[in-house]
This record gives structure tokens, C-alpha cells and sequence, in this order.
């Protein structure tokens, strides 16, 4: 049986689902809150799971898909006056269901459950920068600051042309009346006029001139690439996620230089990475940059222009683990 | 956004010929006598979108042009009409429990309303992996046109309702992949089906790679006509039994249900050499030679060697043939 932790809106979790019934591939899919550890037995190690009205013991998991999100609990309410308290109570009843889910994924690792995905780590854009680095691929100039000193020799550094972008995971923000979407912006010289002395520490990077970017998706040594021309287009120049329909960038099919593939892949091992999409840049020099790794990125728009049926792939591997 | 160009058969030879090329190459591999018209060609596909121009062509392979898909059946026509009594209901169960996602109902005559709620409800019931319904219906006295936009709320798998025997000839857009359809159309047998038109052309990667292979319109359709009959298209005279006697999962097991799935376009008469054939549709109930399963579809009126379309039902050539098919109509009904 193979299990596939998700969340309930992610569509390519579906599509892979599909190909694994497909297989008749004995699968459980579970989302957010349908998985809960029932009982630990420590004398038998395993670990019995309820899901939904079932219950699972943990040996019969063959292999393991970590596709998005993590397993959650429904707290139950809390009736005291004292908010507090009761904020700190909830707080604890989180970090220990959190070690309980931290144990669980430990279980499947000591136990050599085949994985694919990984929860227990995960190195954000500064440590994957620097990583990318000693494995030498080229980054763009890079650097946090608080200082709006520090920040206008940059900019003078970098030619007049950086960005500025969210150094862990990008803002999303949805209520009635307002959405925020942390893209990728361009920062200009009077945008940097207008900020005070000293200010929240940002991360500034020099904006490269790029032909087309890559998406590139990696799955156990394998690299599925895609070049996306987004300069024809004004809107997507800065962030391809502000594409529009009018105007589609072209994407197509890709095929990385062998020794920039090589470089990735030391990468992607330095970072304890078997799958995740890597964004890169491509300059009008030829040089390839390095922007960063998203280890549950989706692979979907990059699977369906390029015709590469990477879902189907997956569903594959998930039944020969 | 989709659209099609037309090349001449010397551009696309040079397209196929001189990939990945220098501009400069190209011209010498005509030993530079069609400079300008190179040169034109160029521009018409940069014009139009159709290229790139780089120093790294090794970069860009082309593009693995395969199709599959993860069940073996994705499709079902489910025909209906005054007369048919099979069991509607068990005909959707098993098409769920073969994955079968999308399914067209073609009432030809006035239904109840109930009937109507009665199979969307049980689809509802069931949280059946049926995701998309297309609904032909005829215009009756309890349609209303409020009513039924709301539906698409309400039943969230409707994609498509069509209103035939209507009064007006109207497209409603309800959402992106939701349509309203009014016809004057009266579609009352499935003899109205299989026209070839360049208003059914189906611009995208999906159909293109699956015509590169497979049958464009019967591809992992399965389909059962009035009498319940199990078929690959109701209008196909070919049986391969009665659903209350047979079920689908038999039936798709029989290789010679699933041999005209692959029959692509490359292997049929005129569409091989014809430039629609991967965004064509296709039928292989109604063809110009109905004893011959390559032969070309009967409702198409286009030309591929003189570029023209005519009208199909005056064509004196295929007077024939549909003289054969209104005999076979006349005796079904
Ligand atoms: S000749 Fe064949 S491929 Fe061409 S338009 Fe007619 S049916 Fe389609």
C-alpha cells in the first residue's frame, strides 16, 4: 500500500492518483486531517493509523509520496477565561502532536520506507543559494540588509537594476476585499528615496538579464526542463506568475547543458533533495543562474506544455519503490 | 488563443528538412536561389508567433509528441430515446467503476424533469469520479431558461446542456468550460452525427498527439445506442451485445471493440494526406465507402488537394453512400 500525504485542493495530486488506479496500485490519499496516529506499540515497533474509519498498521505502507502539507490535528476548544493560558495550551498541544507526526515520518525513514519528498528538512532560499554556490552554479549578486545605506551601493553595484523578493515562502494573503501576492518586484531608485534610514532586513538581488527562464522539474536524477520566454511579455517580465492570457509565454521543451545538470544534481544531494522544481535564469551571455528550489513545487506546468507525462512517472515510481 | 496558420508545402519541407538550422545554412541548402522567399518565410513565422530565433538550438529538442491516458475507457454516449427501456442507472454504474469520466446524453425526445434530477442526483449520491455531463435534450414544456443556468450551480458536473428543437440558435458562455446551448436543430436520431467542420477542429497538444495515434473520435469511447445496445458510437451498426445481457468491462476487453480505437487519421483515406488531420475530428459510422473502415468520413466536405470545402450532402460522388446509410436509417426506426 502506498500512502500519499497531500492537501485536498492540489490537482496534481489527483491526475497521479488517477495513473496509480490506473496501475491498480493499492493507494491511500490522505489530506490535511484524514490521518491520525491511533497507538504506538513499542514492543512490536509499528504505529497503528486511523484513516478516515480504517485503521492502517504502519508496516503495511510500502512506500511513502510527501506530496504538500503536513498532517494536521482538529484541536478540540479550549474553555478557560484566561487567553493566555489558553494560547499556551493550544501552542502545546501542537508542538506535541507535531513531534508525534516528526516521529512518525522518522519511523518510515528508520524503518527504510521508500520515499519520495521529504518533510523533515527543509533549506529555504538563503542556504540553497549558498549551497549552489559552493557547487558552482552562478547566482545573482545577493544580499539582506536593513541599511538604506548599504542598499543604495547595491543598487549602484548592480547597474541600477535589482529586485527585491520574500527570503522564506512568497506572501498569499486572501480576504473580501483585498488579495496580496508576494511576487518577485523590480525595485527602483526612487522606491529606495522613499524608504527611511534603516528598515525591516530585506533581501535585495541584482536583476539579471535573462533570454528565458528555466522550470525544471527533478524526480531521483532525473531533470524535466522548460524554458519559458517571458520577456515578450511586459507584464511577466519581473515574475512569470503575473503571465497573462492575451499573450501566453512560450513554453517549451528543454534540454539542460549535461554539466549544468551535474551541477544541480550535487545541488539537489547537498540539500538532501530527491524531487523539486528549480527556477533558473538563463542571461543573454549563455550563463546559467540559480534562483532557488521549491521541494513541493508543482510540476504540473511544466509536465502539460511539455507533453513529458512526469504525473504518470511519478504514479510509476511510486509502484516500483 | 489557439489558432492555425497555413504554410505552403515548400515551407513545411523546409521546416522538416533543415531543423535547427542557420538562416544562412538553409538558403545555402537551396544553393541561395530562393533568398527572398526564405527570407519571407521567416517572417510570416516570426509575424505570427511561430519561432524563436537562438544560438543554442541543441537546447531545444522536440517535443515527445506521445499520448496515453491512465484508464482504459474515457468517454461514454448514452442515447435515449420514447421507446428505450434499458437500465440507465446501472449503465452508470459501471461506467464509474471503469473511471469513465466524462459522459453525453442524448435524449431525442421529451423526458421528465424527475428523470432528469433523478440521474443527477444518483450521480451525486454515488460521489461518482463522472465529472463531466453534456445534456442534449429536445425543448419542452417545463424547460425554463432561468431554471436551467441554475442547474450548473446546483450539478456542478454539467459542462454542457443543449436545448435541439429550440426556437433560437443561441451560445450562452456560463463560465470558461461551462456552455448553454440553444438549436433549432431537431436532433431526434443519432443520424445528425459525424459532420466534419472546421467549427469542431479541436486546436490543442491533447487531440493532436492522441490523432498522431489514435482514432480522433472514437478513442476509449464506448457508447450504448436507444435499445441499449453496447457500441463504439451509436450510429455504427456493429453490436457487441445488449448492456442487459453484457457488461462494459467484457466489452472492453474484446479486441474487436477496441481495433477501430486505432485508426488515426494517418491510416484513413484522403485525411493522410490532408494538413487538418491532427485537429480534425473524425467518424467512422458514416464514411464515403461504408464497407471500407479506412475510408473517409462521409459528412466531411473538404478537399485536401484543392484546398476547398463543399457542401458534403450535394456532392453526386457520395450520392451513393448516402443513399446506403438513409436505407439503414429507414430500417432502424
Ligand atoms: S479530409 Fe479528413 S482530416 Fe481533412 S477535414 Fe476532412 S475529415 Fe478532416
Amino acid at each position: 500500500m502506498i500512502l500519499i500525504l497531500s492537501e485536498k485542493s492540489d490537482i496534481t495530486t489527483n491526475q497521479v492518483l488517477d495513473w496509480c488506479i490506473g496501475y491498480q496500485t493499492s493507494v491511500i490519499r490522505a489530506n490535511a486531517y484524514d490521518l491520525k496516529i491511533a497507538h504506538i506499540d513499542y514492543s512490536n515497533n509499528y504505529i497503528l493509523l486511523k484513516y478516515k474509519k480504517e485503521i492502517i498498521k504502519s508496516t503495511k505502507i510500502k512506500a511513502v509520496w510527501y506530496r504538500r502539507a503536513r498532517i494536521k490535528y482538529k484541536y478540540p476548544s479550549i474553555s478557560i477565561e484566561n487567553n493566555q493560558l489558553k494560547n499556551r495550551i493550544k501552542q502545546h498541544l501542537h508542538e506535541e502532536w507535531s513531534e508525534m507526526i516528526r516521529f512518525l515520518e522518522q519511523w518510515f525513514k528508520n524503518n527504510s520506507v521508500p520515499s519520495i519528498g521529504n518533510y523533515l528538512l527543509k533549506d529555504r532560499k538563503l542556504t540553497q543559494l549558498s549551497i549552489a554556490k559552493q557547487n558552482s552554479l552562478h547566482i545573482p549578486n545577493t544580499i539582506i540588509t536593513a541599511q538604506k545605506s548599504e542598499l543604495l551601493l547595491f543598487f549602484k553595484n548592480c547597474k541600477k537594476n535589482i529586485i527585491t523578493k520574500d527570503i522564506g515562502c512568497s506572501l498569499s494573503f486572501i480576504s473580501d476585499h483585498l488579495i496580496i501576492d508576494g511576487y518577485t518586484e523590480e525595485v527602483s531608485k526612487e522606491f529606495i528615496d522613499n524608504l527611511s534610514d534603516t528598515f525591516f532586513p530585506s533581501l535585495f538581488q541584482e536583476n539579471i538579464v535573462k533570454v528565458y527562464e528555466l522550470r525544471i522539474f527533478f524526480l531521483k536524477d532525473r531533470f524535466y526542463s522548460m524554458a519559458i520566454f517571458s520577456q515578450q511579455n511586459e507584464k511577466s517580465r519581473i515574475d512569470v506568475r503575473k503571465n497573462d492570457d492575451e499573450i501566453p509565454n512560450r513554453r517549451v521543451p528543454y534540454q539542460l547543458p549535461k554539466e549544468i545538470e551535474h551541477k544541480l544534481l550535487l545541488t539537489m544531494k547537498k540539500l538532501n533533495l530527491d524531487t523539486g522544481s528549480i527556477d533558473m535564469i538563463v542571461d543573454t551571455k549563455g550563463d546559467y543562474y540559480f534562483l532557488e528550489v521549491n521541494p513541493s513545487g508543482q510540476f504540473g506546468m511544466v509536465s502539460s506544455p511539455c507533453n513529458y507525462y512526469i504525473e504518470r512517472t511519478i504514479a510509476q515510481e511510486l509502484q516500483q519503490l | 488563443m489557439q489558432s492555425i496558420h497555413y504554410i505552403p508545402n515548400s515551407l513545411y519541407e523546409l521546416i522538416e528538412d533543415h531543423f535547427g538550422k542557420t538562416i544562412d545554412d538553409i538558403k545555402e541548402a537551396y544553393q541561395n536561389q530562393y533568398d527572398d522567399i526564405i527570407d519571407e518565410y521567416i517572417e510570416y513565422l516570426n509575424e505570427n508567433n511561430c519561432v524563436f530565433f537562438t544560438d543554442h538550438p541543441e537546447c531545444f529538442p522536440a517535443m515527445n509528441l506521445q499520448w496515453d491516458y491512465p484508464y482504459k475507457v474515457s468517454n461514454a454516449i448514452i442515447d435515449w430515446n420514447k421507446n428505450s427501456n434499458y437500465n440507465i442507472f446501472e449503465v452508470l454504474n459501471q461506467l464509474d467503476m471503469l473511471h469513465c469520466k466524462h459522459i453525453q446524453f442524448r435524449f431525442y425526445d421529451p423526458i421528465e424533469k424527475e428523470f432528469l434530477l433523478k440521474i443527477l442526483d444518483f450521480l451525486n449520491q454515488k460521489e461518482s469520479i463522472i465529472n463531466s455531463l453534456e445534456i442534449y435534450i429536445p425543448n419542452t414544456k417545463w424547460i425554463r431558461q432561468e431554471e436551467m443556468e441554475n442547474w450548473f450551480k446546483e450539478h456542478l458536473r454539467i459542462s454542457l446542456i443543449c436545448i435541439h428543437s429550440s426556437f433560437d440558435d443561441e451560445i450562452i458562455k456560463i463560465t470558461d468550460d461551462k456552455i448553454f446551448i440553444h438549436t433549432k436543430q431537431q436532433i431526434i436520431s443519432s443520424s445528425h452525427c459525424g459532420v466534419i467542420s472546421m467549427n469542431y477542429f479541436s486546436i490543442n497538444l491533447k487531440t493532436f498527439t492522441e490523432s498522431q495515434h489514435y482514432n480522433s473520435c472514437l478513442n476509449r469511447k464506448i457508447a450504448i445506442d436507444i435499445d441499449g445496445e453496447i457500441k463504439n458510437c451509436p450510429s455504427m451498426t456493429q453490436s457487441f451485445g445488449n448492456i442487459e445481457n453484457n457488461t462494459l468491462k467484457q466489452t472492453l476487453n474484446n479486441s474487436d471493440f477496441t481495433a477501430v480505437w486505432n485508426i488515426p487519421k494517418d491510416k484513413v483515406d484522403t485525411c493522410k494526406t490532408c494538413e487538418f488531420r491532427y485537429i480534425c475530428t473524425d467518424c467512422r459510422a458514416y464514411t464515403e465507402d461504408p464497407k471500407n473502415l479506412n475510408s473517409k468520413p462521409l459528412k466531411c466536405g473538404y478537399n485536401p488537394h484543392t484546398n476547398e470545402w463543399k457542401d458534403w450532402s450535394t456532392n453526386p460522388l457520395k450520392k451513393e453512400a448516402i443513399h446506403y446509410y438513409k436505407l439503414k436509417d429507414f430500417k432502424q426506426t
